[in-house]
Formats: C-alpha cells, sequence, structure tokens
C-alpha cells in the first residue's frame, strides 16, 4: 500500500505542525521547586489530578498537531493505493475519442459511454487532435488507455509515425467512416478556345458533397496546340469540327497531363503518325460518327488527366489492411501518475474532525471544577 | 537568607542595620497606638497600701507614715501587699516554616512585614517596647536546635537588648513553639503574661502547652501569623512545593488544588482559633501585607474593654 498526493505543495503545510508544538512548549506549566510552609492540606487527589493533567496536555497536543497534520495532507489531497484499489484500475478504460470535424456524433457518443473517464479531441487537422488527446491520457487517472481516432482514414491523415507516438500500453482502435470531404476550391486548368485563340483557362472547381461548381479563373494563351487530330485527308474536314467542338466545350488538361497529345484516327497517314509520336503521345481510335461523338472521343483520349480530378475529389484511403496492423488492444495501466478521480480527502476531513471533537471533549473535561469532579469521584467510588 | 543562618559574635552591620529598622517601625506603631490606649492594656501587679501597723523598733523609717504621726501622735508603720511588675515573655517561633513568603533581601525591613518571620518580630517588638515603655519586664524566648532566652526584666535599658534579641533571631529551626512553650512555665516564676508568635503548624503539641500555661495562672496571648500565600496557594503554575521544615516534597497543580486547599485551610485556621478562645485565651490572627497596626489597635482595645 503506498500513498501519494494530487497537491504535494499543500504538504508544505505540514510545517505548520509547529504552531501548537511552539505554543505547547511556550506556555506550558514548567515544573519548579517552591519553598511552602506545610503541605499538609495538600491532598492526594490533587496529585492524580496533576497526572490526569500531563495526560490531558499530551493529549491536547497530540489532538492539535493531528488536526493540522490531516488538514494539511487533506489539502494535498492524498490518495491510498491498495492492491485492490490498483486491481480495479485494470478493469476501467480510459478513452480519448480523436474525432474529425464532421464526422456524426453518435460514433464518439458511443465510444464515451462505454468508457470510465473519456474526452473527445476534434480540430482541423487529426495530427493536431491527436497530440492533444495522448497528452490527456498521460495526465489521466490510473486505468487502462485507449485512444481512438474516427476518421475516414484518407492517406495522409494518420501514419506510421502517429502510430509510433503512442505508448505500448495504450492501446489503438481505428473506425473509418465515410465522412465527405471537406468543403474545398481547387483550380483545374482547361484547355478552351476563346477569342479564337486557344487558352489555358484555370476553373476553380468547388468540391463540396458529391456536386462540383466550376467557376472561371485566370487564363493565358499557348503558342501550340498541345491537342491534335491526324486524320485521313477524306476525315480531315470531320477530324477539325471535332477537335474545334472539344476545345470550345473545354478539355481538362491538368498539372502531369502529357504537354503534347495527338488523337490519331483510322486512315492516317503512317509518317505523320510516326512524327506525332516522337513529339508526343498518340492515342488511336476508330473515326466517329459525328463531330459530337469526336469530342466526346477526344475526351476519352485524355481519359488518364481526368485520372487527377477523380483522385482530388476522392482521395485515397488506407487500405483496411493496414488500419489493423496499426490497431492493438490496451495494456495494463501504468503505475505512478496523479490519481486525479479519486480522492481520500474525506477520510483526512473526518478524521481532523473527530480530533476537534476530542480535543474539545478534552478542554471541556479539564474546565470541570476540581470539587465536582471530586464529588464525582467520590461518587463512583 | 544567609543573614539568618549564623550569629557572629560581635553584631555585624546588617544585624545593627535591622535592629535600627525594628527600633523605627516598633517606635513609630508603639507611639501610634499610645493615642487611644490612654489606659494600659496589660493587668498586672503594682505596690498597693495593704494597711498600718504599729512601729516597732527596728522598721524601716521610709515606711512610717509621717502624716499619721501628726495627726495622731502615734508612730504607724505602712504594710504594702506583695507587688511586682508585670513579666511578659514573647514565645516567639522560629521553625522554618516563618520563613515564608521568600522575598527579597529588603523584604522584611520598613513598611508591613512580608514573611511571617518578619512579621512576629515585628509585632513583638511593638508589644514588648509597649510593655516596657510602661515599666513592665519583657523577655524573649525562642527555641531550635537550643534555647535562645532574654528574660523579662524592665526599664529603658532592657529594650534595646530586647529589640536585640528579635533582630538576632533567625527562622531556622525544625521545631514550632511547643519547646518554647514549655520551658516559659520555668522561665516565669510568677504568673505572667505569655505572648506566643507562631504559625501554630505545631498545633497539636502546641495547643496542650498553650492551655497548661492558661491553667497555671498566666496570661496567655496567642498571635497567629499567617502568610496570604499559604492561605490560598498563592502560587501560579504547576510546581514542586517543598515543606520547609521536613524537605519533603509534592507535585502540585494549583489551579485544581487551590479549591480544595483554601477550604482546608481556613477551617484548619478556624479550629485553632476556637480551640483557644473557648478556653478564654486570646487569640489574634495576623496576615502579612496586612496593616500591623489598625490590628494590633482593635486587639489592644479588645483587651483592655474586656479587662
Amino acid at each position: 500500500m503506498s500513498i501519494s498526493w494530487l497537491v504535494p505543495m499543500a504538504l508544505f503545510g505540514l510545517a505548520l505542525i509547529a504552531l501548537p508544538i511552539a505554543v505547547h512548549l511556550l506556555v506550558r506549566e514548567h515544573s519548579r521547586r517552591v519553598a511552602f510552609p506545610s503541605l499538609r492540606f495538600l491532598q492526594p487527589s490533587h496529585l492524580s489530578a496533576l497526572r490526569r493533567r500531563k495526560v490531558q496536555d499530551a493529549v491536547l497536543l497530540a489532538c492539535r498537531v493531528l488536526i493540522v497534520a490531516a488538514a494539511a495532507a487533506a489539502l494535498a489531497g492524498p490518495v491510498i493505493e491498495t492492491p485492490g484499489r490498483i486491481a480495479g484500475h485494470t478493469h476501467r478504460l480510459a478513452r480519448a475519442i480523436v474525432v474529425q470535424p464532421g464526422v456524426d456524433p453518435a460514433i464518439p457518443e458511443r465510444e464515451a459511454a462505454a468508457a470510465f473517464v473519456s474526452e473527445v479531441f476534434s480540430r482541423d487537422r487529426v495530427g493536431d487532435a491527436f497530440a492533444d488527446a495522448l497528452n490527456w491520457l498521460d495526465s489521466g487517472p490510473p486505468a487502462a488507455r485507449e485512444i481512438v481516432v474516427v476518421a475516414p482514414f484518407v492517406r495522409g491523415q494518420f501514419t506510421e509515425a502517429d502510430a509510433a507516438a503512442v505508448p505500448e500500453a495504450t492501446g489503438i482502435r481505428l473506425i473509418p467512416v465515410d465522412a465527405p470531404p471537406s468543403p474545398r476550391l481547387i483550380d483545374w486548368p482547361v484547355l478552351q478556345v476563346r477569342d479564337a485563340s486557344l487558352q489555358r483557362v484555370w476553373r476553380s472547381v468547388d468540391l463540396q458533397d458529391e456536386s462540383t461548381a466550376v467557376a472561371e479563373g485566370r487564363s493565358s494563351s499557348m503558342e501550340s496546340n498541345p491537342l491534335a487530330i491526324i486524320a485521313s485527308p477524306a476525315d480531315q474536314a470531320l477530324a477539325d469540327a471535332a477537335l474545334t467542338a472539344a476545345l470550345t466545350a473545354g478539355v481538362p488538361w491538368p498539372d502531369g497531363a502529357p504537354a503534347r497529345m495527338t488523337v490519331a484516327w483510322r486512315g492516317a497517314a503512317p509518317e505523320s503518325v510516326a512524327r506525332a509520336q516522337r513529339e508526343g503521345q498518340v492515342v488511336h481510335m476508330e473515326v466517329p460518327s459525328s463531330i459530337s461523338a469526336s469530342a466526346s472521343a477526344v475526351a476519352l483520349a485524355l481519359a488518364a488527366s481526368v485520372e487527377e480530378l477523380a483522385r482530388i475529389q476522392e482521395p485515397a484511403r488506407v487500405s483496411g489492411e493496414q488500419l489493423a496492423r496499426w490497431q492493438r488492444p490496451p495494456g495494463a495501466p501504468p503505475s505512478g501518475g496523479p490519481p486525479a478521480d479519486e480522492g481520500d480527502r474525506r477520510w483526512f476531513w473526518m478524521a481532523a474532525l473527530m480530533m476537534l471533537a476530542v480535543e474539545a471533549a478534552v478542554r471541556h473535561g479539564r474546565k470541570q471544577p476540581v470539587g465536582a469532579r471530586l464529588a464525582q469521584e467520590a461518587r463512583v467510588a | 537568607m544567609s543573614r539568618f543562618v549564623s550569629r557572629p559574635h560581635v553584631v555585624s552591620s546588617s544585624e545593627l542595620s535591622s535592629l535600627r529598622d525594628l527600633e523605627l517601625m516598633t517606635r513609630a506603631t508603639v507611639e501610634g497606638l499610645r493615642q487611644g490606649l490612654h489606659r494600659s492594656p496589660w493587668q498586672g501587679y503594682s505596690a498597693e497600701f495593704s494597711q498600718y501597723r504599729h512601729y516597732r523598733p527596728g522598721d524601716d523609717l521610709r515606711y512610717v507614715d509621717w502624716k499619721a504621726f501628726a495627726r495622731t501622735d502615734r508612730l504607724y508603720t505602712r504594710q504594702f501587699r506583695e507587688t511586682t511588675n508585670l513579666s511578659a515573655l514573647f514565645v516567639v517561633d522560629v521553625s522554618r516554616s516563618m520563613d515564608y513568603p521568600e522575598v527579597g533581601a529588603a523584604g522584611d525591613t520598613l513598611g508591613p512585614p512580608r514573611t511571617k518571620f518578619a512579621l512576629a518580630r515585628a509585632v513583638a517588638g511593638i508589644l514588648g517596647t509597649l510593655v516596657l515603655d510602661q515599666g513592665d519586664a519583657a523577655g524573649v524566648l525562642a527555641v531550635d536546635a537550643r534555647a535562645r532566652l532574654l528574660p523579662p526584666r524592665s526599664g529603658h535599658r532592657h529594650l534595646r537588648l530586647f529589640l536585640a534579641a528579635l533582630s538576632g533571631l533567625a527562622p531556622t529551626g525544625t521545631t514550632g513553639v511547643e519547646e518554647g512553650l514549655r520551658r516559659a512555665a520555668a522561665v516565669l516564676k510568677r504568673r505572667g503574661l505569655v505572648i506566643v508568635v507562631s504559625d501554630l503548624y505545631d498545633d497539636e503539641s502546641a495547643v496542650p502547652e498553650v492551655r497548661r500555661l492558661a491553667r497555671m495562672g498566666h496570661d496567655v496571648i496567642v498571635i497567629h501569623t499567617l502568610a496570604r500565600e499559604e492561605m490560598t496557594l498563592g502560587i501560579h503554575g504547576v510546581a514542586e512545593l517543598m515543606e520547609l521544615e521536613t524537605g519533603r516534597t509534592l507535585m502540585v497543580d494549583p489551579s485544581s488544588a487551590r479549591d480544595d486547599y483554601s477550604t482546608a485551610f481556613q477551617r484548619w485556621a478556624a479550629h485553632v482559633e476556637r480551640q483557644f478562645t473557648k478556653d478564654g485565651i486570646a487569640y489574634l490572627r495576623l496576615v502579612t501585607g496586612e496593616p500591623l497596626e489598625p490590628a494590633l489597635r482593635r486587639f489592644l482595645l479588645s483587651r483592655r474593654g474586656g479587662g
């Protein structure tokens, strides 16, 4: 069994014990020898009274010292750690719940209800909330510890470094949720014919829920056309019309897309195709039947570039296998640490009050007249 | 109390100083007491005319009544009843218990006596001076390890010796006044006045001796000297009390013992007084620190009225 203190600084109050001791030493009646004519009128009962008074003095001093000590100890927040109490700590769980903003609040509420003590941490960056949660667990009461992260777990949101930062005895549980992407704007470049010239236009795409809203942004002229269609002479007019239609509507051309792309229709001159292959990427396709179909075909040809948009709209998530590797059950409660949840102050206050009552009773007994006490003793005898 | 421990063969300066103080105090108090005491409080013996008888040859011519001879032409010799002066013997208690309470070096000089012994010596000096001033005889008897006796004598020259004898006494004995009272009967050849000055802690043995003296025809006055501190257990704080005469010690908490002590003491003092007064023996209780003259005046006036 050991004892720990929630407010150890208050133990300096024990120095106040010197106060009653000093008062006792200062006001105690020093025994001294005094010459006296005759002792014949002093009864032996007075000797017992003297002995009783000495005992009372000692009891009073002890009471006063204990009152001060108990009060100081109570203020210091004592926690008596018995084996039973320590064993009880393993059966309870302190749970820190890290939640990404926007997650259904029912999930953290459910997690909190099952814990002995819990706290929900939610910040814009999950990493910041995670650090707060670890600090809270460090200062928490003696109990098994677990950190629960409720998030979509997109790539980068929870990393190997985060898992390594969690103490070994602290359990980790990761709850993936399909939380909507946070509202945000991205710049998305598009090739478009404007004012009779080919321009690269940056459109701001607002990703909100499952819909997108496009706002026009800045634009810049392009010196050369990065997109071309090679067709046989018979299909050349259709190819030009299809290219014009596609560029008029706007062709996404995000960063990472090929710098130059050529669509080679069936029947195109092999020499032209070979030259285009040297300058950039060439996509082979059948001759579309209409201009609109041609434009679509051109857009589809840029599917590789479109993949980037899809990646932004739907971030990649950490795989379930990876999440399972990071998870672990809570270990034994850490030893030491301030058990802030359970104080034994009340016992010490009760002890102080009891000592106060004893002290008052002893003082009251001393005030009883000697004659009355002797008469009482005589009656008892 | 080193000045009481030994008596040098020659009178020391301190003793002379003490004697002068005693004389001064005694004289001042006696002068005060005389005012209002127009008649002597003492009932002594004096020469009184008895009868005439015819002159016979050989009679002392000083006692021939020449006036009667002139009237009757016959010689008559005056005869007197046996006469003597009052002999007062002061039996002073010199036991250690009289040396209480402890006071400083100037504790028992001028002013109200502060120790019981100083009080006893003062009252003996005052009354002795009164006795001697009216032509009677006064003596001192104190018995401790040895007896100290100044036989009763009269005359103004004896007053100095009387006061010196009182000054020379010291409260160093371990016995009370019993032995002194026993010897007083031998000192006083005729009926006289015995004045006992004591705290009477040996009352069980002293009272019978006082009664015996009274039965022998002596006029006995008991002056009971007490200290206020011993009447009320006037000690503050727990103390180990040491009995002055026996050296016995006792731890006492005065605050708890005071009530019972005072009650027992008062009961004892009243009992002692009753034992004397029921036999017609004069009793006067004097307490240290209280003015001496008024108490003596009341006592002497009461004796004169009673006589």
